[in-house]
């Protein structure tokens, strides 16, 4: 927590703080520098990619509510089995050995009553990107109400709110996020994921507070307070803006795990219920067919971890790209004092600051 | 809680003063004000998630309507669920109370009290995680303090990519993953335990790659290192599939040696260094103690019970610690850490070896199939301390692997980044300056100032562990607290959940709270406001 109070993000940086890009024009907003730095950073670039991807190609195929998609089978429709349920993609040209590339009437194959495991993914994935973003929208709106709230008024107001985040902290995410997910039973994944946006916002109000808490103090605060601003006004146009890193940030690691807490919930029972589908409920629904049917397992799994994943190094990347004391630390340029051949500018006065550097991810 | 650098800092012993106590009497009643405002959202919220009625209503039994009527009257469910809470509140304030007499958290559907149900959770929960908690420590730190050491290196980049594929994999993926996988595939292994050539290279290829990334340096020292373990690796492997040795494992008088001199090379060179003749000493004392113990002590082994084995395990502790005492000379404290962590790492081999030496007849009861997937133990298994050791083992395994990934990866970045920032601190340049060798410099001084954000972390994740893990309990079938929880939430029980609620809110806010303490103790700049 002491990390986050002590590096508020300032609003115009000087030059010279390590922060400084080689080659960079002084004078940018921050915006484009962190928008920089976070594209230098090509893992994340390639994870947002792929998140973004695999999410408009699930709804694309099996359609968004009353739109249709362009794959033939709906989630729900029982087909006749063909080939023992036995997914039909092929990826190996024929060249290769293999049959050629095609999708073939169904790709993921079937499950045991014949549903189309190709549109029951699609849904999972439809229904736990929306979970997660619904998760991660509705509890980031609360957190950092609350949080500013708590750290712009101080006094009584902010030990309140923070009696009440700790009241909700105390019960663990996958706890309360069952309880709060057998409540739901009926809603659908909406009703799940506003639900479980109201039990996860607790993190993100802790780190907004401590972010007010020092931003206020600053001098600019005090011009806009001089020059006849509102409450309002100072927090939502002086010092919220300042206090977005934090925000996205936290935003986007709780984006990741509420993937996480959906699938975990949906496989114990709490969460989305059949008919509808989701990634976690595939694999509960699918466990005892593991021997026989490994592909019921592997579509899932996979499409979870890769959602996960991506959703993990984009947080990552944003942090890297919002952290000005951010450096690349190595041991070797402690011991050796001076820059490796090929490094970024070394600042004087600060040998141990540098740029980041294309690939980099600390 | 503040990390204030304090301008003039008091004296240590004035901590524990009046601030000090008003402090803590102050967290303790806002804790207890939580805890029980916590306590009514959990009960509300678990009261309202379903129909408790729904299999009764369901049921076609005759007597349908009396049993209604006995677990309404029962459970107070004519009641509203806000008003109920305070009835269960006045069950839990006699646990407080000394003269009400007795505790009452209520009864579940079956009429269990569940103040009887909980003590037995606890203690399977625990038999669960702690290992795989400590494992999760000691390795994950490990690998934080090796990667931060080989930082950007090949090595740092697969443990990262690793941890983050770790981080992503939900629990209960991993579970099924290993339970379908791991058990069926090892269990099917043991039926023909022999490994293929191709098996062999691939072994010998994985852990030679490890291995050179670990050790890093030139090219060519890589090469020598990869070609080097791996063909050890693939030769023992070879070895052992050549012997039988996967199904009547055992370690034998030249592994058992070999192990435990490693065992003590490890220690010394690592804690003081290949120049400190006393602790060379004092870890030859031991290891030559070990190996004495794993020739003369097989006839007691085989007429053991579990307290005789937790009686030698104090002993080996003792032994390793009085040791390190003797040898003493000017630096007893760390001769005594030596002796103590030689003797219980050896003296553990000497404890594998004779579990090794059980493993076939094991083996054979449970019909050679021993990896277990479900259940914490065999049922109606009879035999030895080490049968029953051993059915635990095979047991709590997968279970144990699963929590150990997924909580591991966080120790090793913890530890990591610890480590990073650490070097970045001027003393570290100080010792370096003053010609201190990298071994001091990284042990004495950059793992100890590491540890102290660390320790509170696991302060912190202690509390939570009573909590259980509810997926993997629920995957593995392990009666522990993760299950009371899930299946008194699954018939909207409330009692059961909220005992569990109960347990895990405490724990947490109690270690919560020493963390904080922790904290405070350990690092001089906090201080408590």
């Amino acid at each position: 927590m002491s990390t986050i109070q002590g590096s508020p993000i300032e609003p115009t940086i000087p030059d010279g703080t390590g922060l400084a890009v080689p080659g960079e024009a002084p004078g940018e907003s921050q915006g484009r520098i962190v928008l920089r730095r976070f594209l230098q950073n090509r893992v994340a670039v390639i994870a947002l990619i792929v998140y973004v991807v695999v999410v408009v190609f699930s709804i694309s195929a099996i359609g968004l509510g009353p739109i249709p998609g362009w794959w033939r089978y709906g989630y729900t429709q029982l087909n006749p089995q063909l080939n023992q349920g036995a997914p039909t993609l092929s990826l190996l040209p024929t060249w290769l050995g293999g049959d050629g590339i095609h999708f073939g009437a169904h790709p993921f194959g079937q499950d045991r009553i014949g549903k189309d495991y190709f549109a029951l993914t699609m849904r999972g994935i439809q229904n736990s990107a929306l979970v997660m973003i619904v998760i991660g929208v509705f509890a980031t709106v609360v957190g950092v109400v609350v949080g500013a709230v708590a750290g712009y008024f101080r006094g009584w107001v902010d030990s309140l709110l923070m009696r009440i985040t700790d009241v909700f902290i105390v019960i663990p995410a996958l706890v309360i996020g069952a309880v709060v997910g057998k409540t739901s039973n009926g809603l659908g994944a909406w009703g799940l994921a506003l639900l479980l946006g109201l039990v996860s916002w607790m993190v993100t109000a802790r780190l907004v507070r401590a972010e007010f808490l020092s931003l206020r103090e600053r001098e600019f605060v005090d011009a806009a307070r001089v020059a006849g601003a509102s409450d309002g006004r100072i927090i939502f146009r002086h010092i919220l803006p300042n206090a977005c890193g934090v925000i996205i940030v936290s935003s986007t690691l709780l984006i990741a795990s509420a993937i996480l807490l959906e699938t975990a919930l949906s496989f114990l029972g709490y969460g989305i219920k059949p008919p509808d589908s989701s990634l976690g409920l595939l694999i509960a629904q699918n466990q005892a067919a593991f021997s026989t049917r490994p592909w019921l397992f592997w579509w899932p799994a996979s499409f979870i971890v890769l959602l996960a994943l991506c959703a993990n190094f984009v947080g990552d990347g944003l942090r890297d790209a919002f952290d000005p004391r951010s450096r690349r630390f190595s041991l070797r340029r402690t011991r050796e004092p001076e820059p490796e051949p090929g490094e970024g500018v070394v600042h004087a006065g600060q040998p141990l600051t540098t740029a980041d550097e294309p690939e980099g991810r600390a | 809680m503040q990390s204030v650098p304090a301008p003039a800092s008091p004296p240590v012993e004035s901590q524990v003063s009046a601030p000090m106590v008003s402090f803590i009497a102050r967290r303790l009643l806002v804790s207890v004000l939580i805890l029980i405002a916590a306590s009514l959202i959990m009960y509300v919220l678990a009261a309202y998630s379903g129909d408790p009625l729904s299999d009764l209503e369901g049921s076609s039994s005759s007597n349908k309507e009396a049993l209604i009527q006995a677990r309404v009257h029962a459970q107070h469910l004519d009641v509203i669920p806000p008003l109920r809470w305070f009835l269960w509140l006045g069950g839990v304030a006699k646990c407080v109370v000394p003269v009400a007499g007795g505790c009452d958290l209520g009864t579940t559907f079956q009429n269990q009290p569940v103040a009887q149900l909980l003590p037995q959770a606890v203690g399977s929960t625990l038999q669960l995680v702690t290992a795989s908690f400590l494992l999760a420590i000691v390795l994950g730190i490990a690998l934080g303090i090796i990667t931060a050491l080989r930082v950007y290196s090949g090595f740092d980049y697969t443990v990262t990519t690793v941890s983050f594929f770790l981080f992503s994999l939900p629990s209960f993926l991993m579970a099924v993953l290993l339970k379908s996988f791991i058990a069926l595939g090892y269990n099917n292994f043991l039926a023909h335990p022999v490994l293929s050539p191709v098996s062999l290279v691939v072994c010998g290829v994985v852990v030679g790659v490890v291995l050179q990334l670990v050790v890093g340096g030139s090219w060519q020292r890589r090469l020598y290192i990869f070609l080097g373990s791996g063909a050890v690796t693939a030769l023992v492997l070879w070895y052992m599939s050549a012997t039988g040795w996967f199904t009547r494992p055992a370690l034998g008088p030249v592994v058992v040696i070999l192990l435990t001199a490693a065992i003590g090379f490890v220690v010394v060179s690592i804690l003081a260094g290949a120049h400190n003749r006393r602790a060379w000493i004092t870890g030859g004392i031991n290891v030559v103690l070990a190996i004495a113990a794993y020739f003369g002590l097989q006839w007691l082994f085989a007429i053991s019970t579990a307290g005789t084995i937790a009686i030698l395990a104090v002993l080996t502790l003792v032994i390793g610690i009085v040791s390190g005492a003797i040898v003493g000379g000017p630096d007893r404290g760390l001769m005594m850490r030596i002796g103590a962590i030689t003797a219980v790492l050896s003296g553990g081999v000497v404890l594998i070896d004779r579990f090794m030496q059980s493993w076939h007849n094991y083996s054979e009861l449970v019909g050679g199939r021993p990896i277990a997937t479900v259940g914490s133990q065999t049922p109606s298994l009879s035999g030895d301390v080490w049968i029953t050791g051993l059915d635990s083992f095979t047991h709590l395994l997968l279970p144990t692997v699963s929590l150990l990934l997924i909580s591991f990866a966080s120790y090793t970045r913890y530890a990591r980044s610890g480590m990073l920032d650490v070097f970045d601190q001027d003393y570290i340049r100080t010792a370096r300056a003053k010609g201190m060798p990298e071994r001091t410099v990284v042990v004495r001084h950059a793992v100890r100032n590491m540890l102290i954000p660390i320790a509170t972390i696991i302060a912190t994740d202690v509390g939570a562990l009573l909590g259980g893990a509810v997926i993997t309990e629920f995957v593995f079938a392990i009666s522990g607290m993760g299950a009371l929880f899930n299946s008194g939430l699954s018939r909207t029980d409330v009692n059961p959940v909220m005992g569990y609620f109960l347990v895990i809110a405490i724990t947490a806010i109690a270690f919560n709270f020493l963390a904080d303490l922790a904290y405070a103790a350990l690092d001089p700049r906090v201080r408590v406001r």
